[in-house]
């Protein structure tokens, strides 16, 4: 009978570790590598930032509170979309359920979905307003050169280690400085050479710029009339006049570099970018570690 | 169970015929090595950037020499005054007696040529934001243990790849390249004085200001010629006392302070920078007694730049020096009552490099490292409290 009893225990056991575990309820599923590098991606262009800042520990300190009391409010702000979201699906269900019979939905069926879309609006514009706030209230602790570099930042995974540029996080060289290396070495190309490559180099020197700007832009003839006139006057320089003249000349090259059309726009709004470097979730991270290992020294 | 060695016996000729095979390989190997001093795909080390050539030398017959006997001369342009034999070089390796004649070697052959932002020197009290046509030949009279540029200010002309530009060709040069500033910078203008007084005076005539950067380790006679036509020194004031300079720099202070207290009396605009180098400067009785003479000596209203060492040429064995050490530094100085103090080679965010109005303390010109990002002094005065702002504001 015991040993009868111990085998059924034993099966018993046996089997509820057999059974794999069912994931809890509140359980995520696991993120896939796209989320987990975003993730890191954005805690890695917060910290450049903040590194670069040299916030002393009471600018630390008043960030912090300002990143917390704005993660708390969206926060709230994502319940009450959620809410908002979960009360428009039942309208919206009807809506589908009518188009699927080739009817159209009626006035009222309308009103409803107007007023259930157009609730998440209102509450995003005026969430814009508060995160203006909270972007203004984090600037006033620092300083005016720190908040130039935040005007200046480009957000990267390796700051370049330069001294020269003052952003920080910015692409390596400066942009005028390298588009002066190209023209140095288009300048060397020789006389005979560059005669009858002089097509083909200006074609690839357009399709460069426009690959630079997302094929967002397209250079004209026009355009690659001025380059190819560009590189003509830059290849008749003296040695010491390119030298003394290279910057300017390769400012000039710099088709569509208009900040008003640059990609970035929307990432120059500085209250865009202090929210979302310094307010966030990752700077509340880098916040708290480095004040803890100041707290712990 | 031992494993059977078969061991191979080698006649001595054999040994002599593959060791003599090794040797001749090795040195072809070196040979080809030699050719190809530089790996696949790089420059050849003797090949120079279009329009420098190595080695190129202009000369003119130096100023401020006396002949003596036996063909020697004696340099009368720095505080070194050597007395140099024929075919010998002074101190500085860039001026010759050939035959009893001194000649400089370094007139109108500068191994750079770059456009800088006045703020990288730095001179931060002349026009905010403009671009300098900067040039240096080789060659220094001093050897400071800690210089940046010691590969062209510790060579000689033959060693450096050199543009060809005589002073009209300067001029020329940054007229045409819409430069309104020419200075001399990075390796000593003291050295190649002939090339710095000639292009000054055409730069005169032509519109043009020009700037030096130098040691001031130089006579006072060339010294008041020369400011008769230079627009504004940067000057290195790199320490207090002889120990120091003598220790690192292989000078004396003496001629230094002598120098800055000429330009004071000849009302020509300079400023200051002082470089800290940990272990050598950097103790606050030194930094004191520096400030303390800059006052006495200098004034109060002359720009002090306090700048962070890094390390460099026979000092790398030298940590940087600390943003804290130039913080305590300026804040010394600010105390002692100077009123434009800065720092140099400090992070981007720190405002050290900013001006901000004696008067009223507010922000007038603000500097992102080398970057002007605004300039509010308006006529040379501060635009809130109508303070006057000492320098060059065109």
């Amino acid at each position: 009978m015991k040993a009868r009893f111990a085998v059924i225990t034993c099966l018993v056991a046996v089997g509820a570790l057999a059974v794999p575990q069912a994931p809890a309820f509140s359980e995520e599923a696991p993120k896939g590598p796209l989320a987990v590098n975003a993730e890191v991606k954005a805690d890695i262009h917060a910290l450049n930032l903040i590194n670069g800042l040299d916030l002393t520990d009471e600018q630390s300190r008043a960030l912090l509170d300002s990143a917390r009391d704005f993660q708390a409010k969206r926060h709230e702000l994502e319940q009450r979309l959620l809410r908002a979201e979960t009360e428009a699906t039942p309208v919206l269900e009807d809506v589908r359920a009518i188009l699927m019979t080739g009817d159209f939905p009626d006035q009222e069926l309308e009103h409803q979905v107007g007023r259930h879309t157009g609730a998440p609006r209102e509450m995003l514009l005026a969430f814009d307003k508060e995160r203006v706030a909270f972007a203004n209230q984090a600037v006033g602790a620092l300083t005016p050169n720190q908040i130039a570099l935040i005007d200046e930042y480009k957000p990267c995974v390796i700051v370049p280690k330069t001294r020269d540029t003052s952003r920080i996080g910015a692409p390596a060289g400066g942009n005028a400085a390298r588009v002066a290396g190209h023209l140095a070495r288009i300048r060397e190309v020789p006389d005979r050479m560059y005669a009858a490559k002089e097509r083909e180099i200006v074609d690839r020197m357009a399709e460069g710029i426009e690959k630079h700007h997302h094929n967002r832009i397209k250079v004209t003839d026009k355009d690659k009339a001025a380059l190819a006139a560009l590189l003509d006057r830059s290849r008749s320089l003296s040695a010491v006049d390119f030298e003394a003249q290279k910057l300017d000349l390769a400012r000039e090259m710099m088709l569509y570099e208009d900040p008003d059309q640059e990609i970035y726009r929307n990432e120059r709004n500085r209250a865009n970018r202090v929210c979302r470097f310094l307010l966030s979730d990752s700077a509340i991270k880098a916040y708290e570690a480095r004040l803890a290992a100041q707290a712990g020294s | 169970m031992k494993q059977k060695t078969q061991s191979k016996k080698i006649s001595r000729r054999r040994f002599l015929e593959t060791a003599a095979k090794a040797a001749v390989v090795a040195s072809a190997g070196a040979a080809f090595g030699g050719i190809c001093r530089v790996p696949f795909g790089e420059r050849r080390a003797e090949a120079a950037p279009a329009g420098q050539t190595k080695g190129y030398i202009a000369t003119r017959e130096a100023m401020y020499y006396q002949k003596l006997d036996q063909r020697k001369v004696k340099c009368k342009l720095c505080p070194r005054g050597c007395v140099v034999g024929s075919n010998e070089r002074g101190y500085c390796g860039v001026r010759e007696n050939r035959n009893g004649t001194y000649y400089t070697l370094v007139y109108g052959n500068p191994c750079t040529i770059n456009v800088d932002p006045l703020e990288k020197k730095p001179i931060l009290h002349m026009n905010p934001g403009t671009r300098a046509l900067s040039v240096a030949t080789a060659g220094c009279n001093l050897n400071c243990k800690y210089c940046q540029n010691w590969q062209m200010a510790q060579s000689r002309p033959e060693e450096t790849r050199n543009y060809e530009l005589p002073p009209s060709g300067l001029v020329a040069s940054a007229k045409a390249a819409g430069r309104k500033l020419i200075a001399f910078d990075f390796t000593e203008p003291v050295v190649f004085y002939e090339y710095v007084i000639d292009t000054a005076k055409l730069a005169r005539k032509a519109g043009l200001k020009l700037a030096v950067c130098t040691a001031a380790y130089i006579e006072p006679e060339p010294l008041v010629e020369l400011c008769k036509f230079v627009d504004m020194f940067k000057v290195d004031l790199k320490g207090i006392d002889d120990e120091f300079y003598d220790d690192v720099c292989a000078g004396r202070v003496g001629p230094v302070k002598l120098a800055i207290q000429i330009l004071k009396r000849e009302g020509v605009w300079f400023e200051l920078v002082n470089l800290i180098v940990p272990t050598k400067n950097d103790q606050d009785s030194q930094i004191e007694a520096l400030v303390k003479w800059v006052k006495e000596k200098v004034g109060t209203q002359v720009p002090l730049t306090f700048s962070r060492f890094e390390p460099m040429y026979q000092y790398k064995n030298l940590p940087p020096t600390s943003v804290e050490t130039v913080e305590r530094a300026r804040s010394i100085a600010v105390q002692r009552g100077l009123k434009y103090v800065y720092l140099g080679n400090v992070p981007a965010s720190s405002t050290g490099r900013n001006t901000y109005c004696p008067k009223c303390g507010k922000l007038l010109v603000q500097r992102l490292i080398y970057d002007v990002k605004q300039n509010k002094i308006s006529k040379g005065k501060c635009p809130y409290c109508e303070a006057k702002i000492p320098g060059i504001w065109d």
